[in-house]
């Protein structure tokens, strides 16, 4: 398989992921010998800007809270090079992977199971400074309750527990978490998708200020679209463990250059019922990432799919200038 | 919750807001149950007098006469004193006997399951955090001791060891218990081995338990919230595994707790647990067993407060388990 080329930063880059794989093994029979593979991740390579946030949307399972996860070495990279400000996050030490941890941090996607419900909201979001033995007692409470305060929580209410908070509250809870350790970048996995709508664009607002507060760069994973389009600068599009189409975010939803992206951007429901689209329903469904399709993974299911499609895989270029996509007919539909 | 939550209190005024732990909302719960809290006030008296059993005690523990033996409940001696709850055929006052008796038997419960409940939770944190071969090791150990039923094996070891006056037992330990329970060293020794017996016995259910409940917190998204953070292992097992497995355990410490007094009774009632001079429930039970059927009111003596013990211990632990247990939240 040919080893996707890795998009060439512009300028200052934070976070550098290059041909990640996240292979999970499935062991089965007596001796619990691996039997087969989940290749969740396969050989995905993006990098991020300094205060640039980074969508990456796909369907349910197509590895991008894997992607995330990996990156923060939450889950053990099968291989390639994860850099953070150059350093190799994935072969880091014990002790230089803990400094690396107070400047990346993530928000988890449900706000009811990230939180401790045994420890006061105050405690929890002071637990970061404590691991990292940062300032005394009295100086983490006033710095926890600046943080409160800072993300739309009153500060009376620290020595409350997670289930006294509503949903929308306690996301605010797990950014303070991520916020107090002033982090670089902040992985939010799919931090919205779990909340009301109504209360989705206030987590989306708080985020985005806090973005331009303090010059945060984030990696925002998600599977809603019109979120992902209205949050981030650049989008990553996955399919199958695999990125197939990355560009600026206008450019990506005005002009898609892959068949996938295409089909799930027909898909965003518009609010108003006058307007006819034309809508390109996918057939089948997502193949098993334990057994993908050869050649273009996404073949099975494309409509402009030629013979080429099914034998060899498509390299992930750049096809327009800072628009990457990985198809052999890209554009032409 | 409902008094933390209630909305008539706005986050303005409450400058100082101090909301309930989890803890004393389920003491709180606790407190509601009127049978489990009946039986906690039962419990505590009897701990107490048993361990007043010298200031309330009308005669010495190892007091015998064998003029006044087999008197019946409330009658006067020989030598003019009302015996309370009768004699046995030397003589034995046998509400002080019961009274000693109860400081050993409530103590024995109590240190066997401490250490059975301390052993299991320890192992259970360890297996379930660090899988792999650490968990193979103490799970199929587990299981090899749990294979034997329980009561022979119970009699073969207390018969090997109990029995056997070269086993050594380290001096602090007989030390410990002959103060705990106000006894001489040499019996007290006796009644160390037949806890380290009992002990070694009992750590297995209390370990599944807390193996099961870290296989399933440990997979929780606040554990790999502070993983994020950079926190190490021992900070995640001792500030996020253990406080939120622990609920059923103590739940489970109950039944140990039952489980140790009945077992030390069965053991001392058949001879091969505490032994004469040193009076437990279970051997006083022993001795009442042949002249029961002239004397019915003996074997009662000893198995009544046992009865009313257990059935206390368990209450407790029905109310623990309404209290600890938030799919019962309706209570």
């Amino acid at each position: 398989m040919a080893v996707a080329p890795l998009p060439k930063p512009q300028n200052d880059t934070l976070l550098e992921v290059d041909n990640l794989k996240k292979h999970f093994p499935i062991k089965g029979g007596f001796l619990r010998r691996t039997v087969a593979t989940v290749k969740a991740v396969d050989g995905v390579s993006f990098a991020v800007k300094r205060g640039e946030t980074l969508g990456l949307v796909g369907e349910s399972g197509c590895g991008k809270t894997t992607t995330g996860r990996t990156v923060l070495r939450l889950e053990k990279a099968t291989s390639g090079e994860v850099l953070f400000e150059g350093k190799d996050v994935l072969k880091a030490s014990g002790g230089q992977m803990k400094n690396l941890r107070r400047d990346m941090q993530i928000v988890f996607q449900d706000p009811y199971a990230s939180l401790d419900p045994r420890i006061t909201v105050g405690e929890s979001i002071a637990e970061g400074l404590v691991i990292h033995g940062i300032g005394s007692a009295s100086e983490r409470a006033d710095r926890v309750r600046e943080v409160m305060a800072r993300v739309g929580l009153h500060s009376a209410q620290a020595n409350r527990f997670p289930h006294e908070f509503s949903g929308g509250q306690r996301q605010r809870i797990g950014i303070a978490r991520a916020l107090i350790m002033n982090p670089k970048l902040i992985v939010c996995d799919e931090p919205v998708s779990a909340l009301d709508v109504s209360i989705q664009s206030q987590v989306l607002n708080l985020l985005r200020n806090l973005q331009q507060e303090f010059g945060l760069t984030y990696l925002f994973i998600a599977h809603n679209l019109s979120v992902v389009e209205h949050i981030s600068d650049r989008v990553g599009v996955m399919y199958l463990g695999k990125m197939v189409e990355l560009a600026d975010s206008e450019d990506l939803f005005r002009e898609p250059l892959h068949p996938y992206t295409k089909a799930l951007i027909t898909a965003i429901p518009v609010a108003d019922p006058t307007v006819k689209r034309e809508r390109i329903v996918l057939q089948g469904d997502v193949p098993s990432p334990i057994n993908p399709p050869s050649g273009c993974r996404f073949h099975p299911r494309c409509w402009i799919a030629k013979d080429i499609c099914k034998e060899q895989d498509p390299a992930f270029e750049e096809k327009r200038k800072g628009h990457w996509a990985a198809c052999h007919f890209a554009g032409q539909f | 919750m409902a008094t933390a939550a209630s909305p008539t209190v706005s986050v303005e005024e409450g400058k100082r807001e101090q909301s309930e732990t989890q803890w004393a909302i389920a003491f709180r719960r606790f407190r509601r149950h009127r049978l489990a809290m009946i039986s906690l006030f039962v419990l505590v008296i009897f701990y107490m007098v048993a361990f007043l059993a010298p200031v309330i005690a009308p005669f010495p523990r190892d007091y015998q006469r064998v003029q006044d033996g087999l008197l019946t409940p409330m009658s006067v001696d020989t030598q003019g004193n009302v015996r309370i709850l009768g004699s046995d055929r030397i003589g034995k006052d046998l509400f002080s006997l019961l009274l000693y008796a109860a400081r050993i038997s409530l103590t024995t419960a109590l240190i066997v399951s401490l250490i059975a409940a301390t052993v299991g939770v320890v192992l259970g944190l360890v297996a379930g955090f660090f899988r792999g071969w650490v968990d193979t090791i103490i799970t199929r150990t587990a299981e090899f001791i749990s294979t034997f039923p329980d009561l022979p094996i119970l009699l073969i070891l207390a018969s090997i060891l109990v029995r056997s006056e070269n086993v050594p037992v380290p001096g602090f330990i007989t030390a410990f218990v002959g103060v705990v329970m106000g006894i001489s060293e040499r019996e007290s020794r006796i009644v160390a081995l037949v806890i380290l017996v009992l002990s070694f016995l009992s750590w297995i259910g209390i370990f599944r338990l807390m193996r099961g409940m870290v296989f399933q917190v440990r997979e929780q998204q606040y554990i790999e919230s502070s993983r994020a953070l950079g926190a190490s292992n021992l900070r995640i097992l001792a500030k996020h595994v253990f406080p939120n497995a622990l609920p059923p355990i103590i739940v489970s410490f109950t039944l140990l707790l039952n489980g140790a007094l009945v077992s030390e009774s069965a053991l001392s009632f058949l001879g091969l647990g505490i032994q004469e001079p040193t009076p437990t429930w279970g051997n006083m039970l022993n001795v009442a067993r042949s002249f029961m059927f002239e004397h019915p009111w003996m074997p009662l003596v000893p198995s009544l407060p046992l009865l009313i013990v257990a059935i206390a211990i368990n209450y407790i632990g029905d109310g623990l388990r309404d209290a600890l247990d938030p799919r019962q939240r309706a209570g």
